[in-house]
């Protein structure tokens, strides 16, 4: 093949994938050639695609997320405890934009450790990961239920068709694409993942740029939680585990490197679709979970060794 | 006679001081070690565990495993080392949970197992349930709603928990069998998915079942999370009413959900008499009392005609 060709494979594969996928499932299976189940793909992937876009910029600085399920329990907790209360002014205010705070909260806290106390963000985020789960089971372990009817337009919600997550999931992919390819703050990002040495060289405040991507990774995760608290209509203790996996899967599967530098927020979400349309697809057709398991993991390492090869050739 | 009246008296007044003093220098301490408290029900447990202690005025040690055998072990052998008189211990692992028993065994130290059983080493007693009985009250429960529809046929759907897990493979094990024995298991079809015990998946499954195929005519799960997650899309895709539904662990949650009559049943597990149960057992084995290898707590099928009878229970041990 062309050089050409193969960098092409290596930018649009995955979307290549994406449509091969879509195209089994649709014809071995009628009912996934519906409108409604390509909505419910993108519903079934809001909370785990927004969590990915927050990831995909920790990764780009060569860093890394652990702690978003349990930040993600801890924000719906609270999200919950208000949006059980009565349906008071301050109260709707706090159980919408509360679970926000707290993750940017969380984020904050986690990129303070990262960027000026410069402890490894696998380490860092890997102690929060424990820490913040430990606080809401500690805070509440009974799961909070009979949240308000308002309390389900974000979750349950729809504009004509489309479900208001997968609105909120598109609409923050597109900022966050704009500000990773039009804004100095994407270039930034960028360089201080591929090359540190020369970020520092060229002036950029390294340290400040890693705090911002924890405090935006805390904050994607706030959203997320809202949207996943609102969709269960109950904040438990114990939700989010493993979704740190999942969005850290969703960011490699889109070509993301762990050792940052590159990735892209296209990629990413076309990554978390690949997961959805999977998932959605393999429970249709009534595969066993274990096997849906396998499944998965093999496309993952597929995805990454394939980029890999691609890379080693010097494409 | 008077004066052997009074001395009589005295004699009793000084033995009650002096077996009251005795108890007081020599309190019991137990161990306790739970499986995960960060689950509701365990926690529950906990709660009630925490109630018989103070009921019997013992010292109780407590420990969480996070369902790790390893830590589970560790924790196990500090409080062995601080003296624990008996062990009332929540395994959390069939197999692997026994290396916890076997090290209270070496020590000379009683174990009372509660809700769930390790099968090596020796211990006095066990205070649970039998977990197929749970899938049975499940076919119970299906069975009923054969006779109710007068369908020839039912389908439906059967969120499992974990693969592999030793409960999940109880409760479909209870299920099927029970079923059998009704001459129903092929009159009633599952579609089967595991949900890993998890309301969030169990909401996602069931989206893209039904959104597949909307006419089931039940569903059913082996923990109440994963109903309740079904519930949500019952409700959404306006099914409530038109697909039967039940689960298994009598969540308040769920109790409520059937008495606004949304969920038709779940099967109750007695947290309190399992959480409660391990410290007496412990209790009642250092004073002497000769205790069955196995004091089974009965699973109880709750359905709307008799859900009053469980609210307060559960009010009662899950809290916060």
């Amino acid at each position: 093949m062309r050089p050409s060709v193969v960098a092409t494979l290596r930018d649009y594969g995955i979307y290549l994938a994406l449509g091969a996928l879509v195209a089994y499932f649709a014809i071995a299976l009628p009912q996934f050639r519906t409108p409604d189940s390509a909505l419910l793909v993108l519903l079934q992937v809001s909370v785990i695609g927004i969590i990915a876009i927050g990831m995909t910029f920790t990764i780009l600085t060569a860093g890394i997320d652990l702690s978003v399920g349990s930040l993600l329990a801890v924000a719906g907790m609270f999200s919950g405890v208000f949006a059980q209360k009565d349906p008071s002014a301050v109260n709707v205010a706090l159980a919408f934009l509360l679970p926000v705070a707290i993750g940017l909260l969380g984020g904050a806290l986690n990129g303070v450790i990262i960027a000026w106390a410069g402890v490894n963000p696998l380490i860092v985020t890997l102690g929060t990961l424990t820490a913040y789960r430990g606080f809401v089971v500690w805070y509440r372990v009974n799961p909070i239920y009979d949240l308000q009817p308002y309390y389900r337009a974000v979750g349950q919600g729809t504009a004509g068709p489309v479900p208001i997550p997968a609105i909120i999931l598109l609409a923050m992919a597109g900022v966050a694409w704009v500000v990773l390819n039009y804004t100095r703050y994407g270039r930034y990002v960028y360089v201080v993942g591929g090359n540190p040495e020369a970020a520092r060289a060229a002036g950029i405040d390294v340290p400040l740029m890693k705090f911002s991507v924890y405090v935006l990774s805390g904050f994607c995760v706030g959203v997320a939680a809202l949207i996943f608290t609102s969709r269960l209509m109950a904040a438990q203790a114990i939700s989010g585990q493993g979704f740190e996996l999942q969005a850290i899967a969703a960011a490699v599967v889109g070509g993301a490197s762990l050792f940052g530098g590159r990735g892209k927020i296209t990629n990413t979400i076309v990554g978390a679709l690949i997961m959805g349309v999977l998932f959605n697809g393999l429970v249709m057709l009534n595969v066993p979970a274990p096997i849906q398991q396998m499944v998965i993991g093999v496309i993952i390492i597929t995805a990454v060794w394939l980029d890999a090869v691609l890379r080693q050739r010097g494409y | 006679m008077h004066k052997v009246l009074a001395l009589a008296i005295a004699l009793m007044l000084l033995t009650i001081g002096a077996v009251g003093a005795a108890a007081a220098a020599q309190p019991w301490t137990f161990g306790v070690s739970y499986q995960n408290l960060a689950f509701p029900y365990v926690a529950a447990l906990q709660k009630a565990a925490q109630a018989a202690c103070k009921a019997l005025a013992v010292k109780c040690l407590e420990t969480d495993a996070f369902n790790d055998t390893e830590k589970e072990l560790k924790n196990v052998e500090s409080m062995l080392a601080q003296g624990v008189n008996c062990l009332a211990f929540e395994a959390a692992s069939l197999k692997a949970s026994s290396a916890s028993i076997v090290a209270a065994n070496k020590k000379g130290v009683p174990v009372v197992q509660f809700n769930g059983k390790a099968d090596g080493g020796q211990w006095v007693t066990f205070v649970g349930s039998e977990q197929p009985d749970s899938g049975a009250q499940l076919g119970v429960w299906l069975a009923g709603l054969y006779k109710q529809l007068g369908k020839p046929q039912l389908k439906g759907i059967y969120l499992r928990g974990v693969a592999g897990q030793i409960t999940d493979l109880a409760r479909n094990d209870g299920l099927k069998n029970r079923l059998k024995a009704e001459n129903l298991l092929d009159k009633i079809s599952f579609t089967e998915q595991y949900a890993d015990y998890d309301r969030g998946k169990g909401q996602s499954v069931t989206e893209s079942l039904l959104t597949r195929d909307k006419s089931y005519d039940f569903i059913v799960a082996n923990n109440d999370d994963m109903i309740l997650g079904a519930l949500q899309v019952a409700r959404q895709f306006k099914l409530i009413g038109k697909v039967h539904m039940a689960g298994v662990d009598g969540l308040p949650e769920a109790l409520d959900a059937i008495q606004k009559g949304e969920l038709d049943a779940t099967v109750f597990q007695d947290p309190e008499g399992q959480g409660g149960g391990g410290i007496w057992g412990c209790y009642l084995h250092l004073s002497g009392v000769k205790l069955p290898k196995d004091i089974l707590i009965p699973f109880k099928l709750v359905t709307k005609a008799n859900v009053s009878d469980f609210v307060a229970i559960a009010k009662r041990v899950y809290v916060k």
